[in-house]
């Protein structure tokens, strides 16, 4: 068997003993239960029609029996054991050759069908005693114990004896045992809710169109488990749990004085230098804004710094968030064959936020990443199922928490409604989770539409209070410098401002706004004196006006030393 | 001790829906090395070991899922083989095949033999189709040892 070894104290206090855990080869349950099952344990796996108790014991036999060790599975009346090794065996886990040399399947209806609990027993003694397994299971428990009161009035046994000497006698023999039965949650008062060493209760809620299943530990004898209820997933590979608190969020990385470049010219100025490494970002704007063009910006970057970056989708099928990428001379095709970059695409509509929370910690583990995009917090919300919508502040809270917690620096982008100064995001209760905002939104200027943001919240750290307008071209989005010479932008409706008009020009950002202006007012210079009255350092001024040049505002002489303000394009 | 019971004096029938491997584990079966020296087509050895086989299912299977399999095999073996239209199911601790020694005197050892290889295969062809043939295999082969030995260890 597999084991993962817990350590334990002993009552005493003076010694230490060791309870190995029973690793049960079911994907996040181990992380539930602190460390796996304690070996030797008398389990109880409770929960109605259907919820998945026989896939989840049927996976952990099927990762743990051997030859040396068997597992013995006790079947009784509720599913025939025909129809569930027809059924089980679609699973990925169930292996053929395990059965009979190391998975005994065995029939109990003769002697539950005598209502005469000491013959059960004696069975299943018998039976262990002579193939010595690791492990029992016994499905159903429940059509033997749940009887109404007086069915079992032939029997020379109570059901608390019957219960006690089976778990006894199990546990003398070495045995980790799982009974299964379905339970209503008002029946915990059985007798088996007491003497089992662990129950769980597995339970599936059908909302409108989705059904969510949900396991708790209630009980685990002998560990800390995680608390809470924890979403899973039966697939085609079997049971796979999304345990409600990831391990990462106990082990918060260090933060970092590190900015991180968003590749999105003029907006790390307004960010007084980019991105803080390691905080999550929230970028909202209305549709058509041009939130999933600041996302891949920010993503190409991380690319292009050699970062590896995790993008999830929901909105849109990957081979179009990759296609819109390419037209914009991002290559993600190649990052992804490189394995620096991630698309992460989710099933829609019966989400939850940890199985979601699950896959991209997994995806930031397996590539290094040190950005995540999630695009849009607003279609993740829709694509969750109901049962999760509404919790879904708390939830994305625990998602942030845990991702953060990595040292991964996150962009979200959300959709914003209403009109300013009532403007709301769509998620926007989880806005508190965020170290920074970013807003977007359009304005009418001199009749006509262009975008505008502003940076609302930077934690920690200054930031432009600006308004910037910004433009998306060919290349991307460009922000520009602050829009200095209009009032009540904020209407949405904004008035030329009385007074000198300022030199904010289209497209550019407010150093090249300033090198741009410089040279208006001298018509022709050096470069070194352009430098000096722009009060800018060599590659600064080289920088800028690289993009003076290709946006057609300057030009340079052919030794490039003198430079000339050729137009002003997008003067306002 | 062991002798190997393979002979077969004619092809036998096979009833309609047996497969090819149900009849290869049916035969497989029947040709294990014998504790006993015992002719070829010996109904008596068939016979026990069908038994066997039969037990091996019925402990994994529960009494009544077997029962309906037994069953259904068994009429559709009779397509083939119709002395099993006489053969009687027998209930609880009492063999599962009853009635086998009465068959043989009335249709000969080497008819009874056919028949029931025929009933095997016919069963376990069946539950192939439900469970598949590798796990026929296993449930029967590993299970039929315990169960010769369960059995021979009774009173």
């Amino acid at each position: 068997m597999t084991n993962t070894t817990h350590r334990g104290r002993a009552k005493m206090g003076t010694t230490t003993t060791n309870i190995e855990g029973l690793a049960t080869g079911v994907p996040g349950f181990d992380a539930i239960l602190g460390g796996g099952l304690p070996m030797y344990s008398f389990n109880l796996i409770a929960g109605s029609p259907g919820s998945g108790k026989t896939t989840l014991a049927q996976q952990i036999v099927f990762a743990n029996a051997t030859a040396e060790r068997p597992a013995l599975y006790f079947t009784v009346l509720g599913e025939p054991t025909l129809k569930m090794l027809r059924y089980q065996r679609e699973f990925g886990f169930f292996d053929p050759a395990l059965v009979g040399p190391a998975i005994q399947y065995l029939n109990l209806s003769e002697e539950a069908l005598t209502n005469d609990l000491s013959l059960v027993l004696e069975r299943i003694v018998t039976e262990v005693e002579r193939a010595k397994p690791g492990i029992v299971v016994v499905d159903s428990f429940r059509t033997f114990i749940g009887q109404p009161a007086g069915a079992n009035d032939t029997s020379s046994m109570t059901i608390e004896h019957f219960i006690q000497r089976l778990a006894l006698h199990l546990t003398t023999w070495e045995v980790t045992s799982f009974l299964i039965g379905e339970y209503a949650e008002q029946e915990q008062r059985n007798p088996i809710f007491t003497v089992a060493d662990g129950v769980f209760w597995l339970s599936q809620v059908t909302d409108r169109n989705s059904v969510v299943r949900k396991l708790q530990a209630m009980k685990v004898r002998g560990r800390a488990t995680m608390p809470g209820l924890h979403t899973f997933r039966i697939t085609n590979d079997g049971v796979e749990v999304f345990p409600r608190i990831p391990e990462q969020q106990l082990e918060r990385r260090a933060t970092s004085s590190r900015r991180l470049a968003t590749g999105v010219p003029g907006l790390d100025e307004a960010m007084g230098g980019g991105i803080p490494a390691g905080d999550a970002v929230m970028l909202a704007g209305p549709a058509g804004s041009g939130k999933t063009t600041f996302a891949t910006q920010f993503a190409a970057e991380g690319l292009r710094q050699k970062e590896a970056v995790i993008i999830v989708v929901f909105e849109e099928y990957p081979e179009e968030y990759i296609a819109r990428a390419k037209s914009r001379n991002q290559d993600m095709a190649a990052s992804i064959e490189a394995g620096k970059l991630r698309l992460i695409y989710l099933r829609p509509l019966d989400l939850s936020v940890d199985e979601t929370l699950a896959e991209i910690l997994e995806a930031v583990k397996d590539l290094g990443a040190t950005r995540v995009i999630i695009d849009s917090l607003s279609g993740f919300e829709v694509a969750l199922a109901p049962a999760f919508r509404e919790d879904f502040r708390e939830s994305l809270y625990r998602l942030v928490g845990a991702l953060t917690a990595t040292g991964v620096t996150i962009f979200m982008t959300t959709e914003i409604v209403g009109e300013y100064p009532h403007v709301r995001f769509t998620t926007e209760k989880v806005s508190f989770i965020t170290d920074d905002i970013i807003v977007q939104r359009f304005v009418e200027f001199d009749g006509a539409l262009r975008t505008v943001l502003a940076i609302h919240k930077m934690r920690g750290s200054e930031h432009s209070r600006d308004f910037r307008d910004y433009e998306i071209g060919a290349n991307g989005a460009v922000v520009g410098g602050p829009i200095r010479n209009y009032r009540g932008i904020m209407t949405g409706n904004p008035e030329p401002q009385t007074g000198p008009p300022s030199s904010t020009h289209k497209g550019l950002t407010l150093q090249e706004t300033s090198v741009f202006d410089v040279l208006v007012r001298l018509g022709e210079s050096s470069r070194e004196r352009l430098r000096e009255r722009a009060g800018l350092t060599p590659a600064q001024l080289g920088q800028a006006l690289a993009r003076l040049e290709m946006l057609g505002y300057v030009t340079a002489d052919g030794d490039g030393q003198g430079i000339r303000a050729i137009a002003q394009p997008g003067a306002s | 001790m062991a002798s190997v019971v393979s002979l077969r004096m004619e092809p036998r029938q096979s009833a309609p829906g047996t497969v090819a491997e149900g009849l290869a584990l049916a035969r497989r079966l029947m040709t294990r090395p014998a504790e006993t020296e015992e002719a070829p087509g010996n109904a008596a050895f068939e016979a026990r070991i069908s038994e066997h086989a039969c037990r091996a299912l019925k402990r994994s299977l529960g009494a009544t899922g077997f029962h309906a399999l037994l069953t259904r095999a068994l009429a559709e073996a009779q397509l083939a083989h119709p002395l099993l239209a006489e053969v009687r199911i027998g209930q609880q601790s009492a063999p599962i095949l009853g009635n086998l020694q009465a068959l043989i005197d009335t249709h000969g050892a080497l008819a009874v033999a056919a028949a029931l290889e025929g009933a095997m295969a016919s069963l376990f062809s069946l539950l192939g189709r439900l469970i598949g043939d590798d796990m026929v295999a296993r449930l029967v082969e590993r299970d039929a040892n315990d169960a010769t030995r369960d059995s021979e260890e009774a009173p």
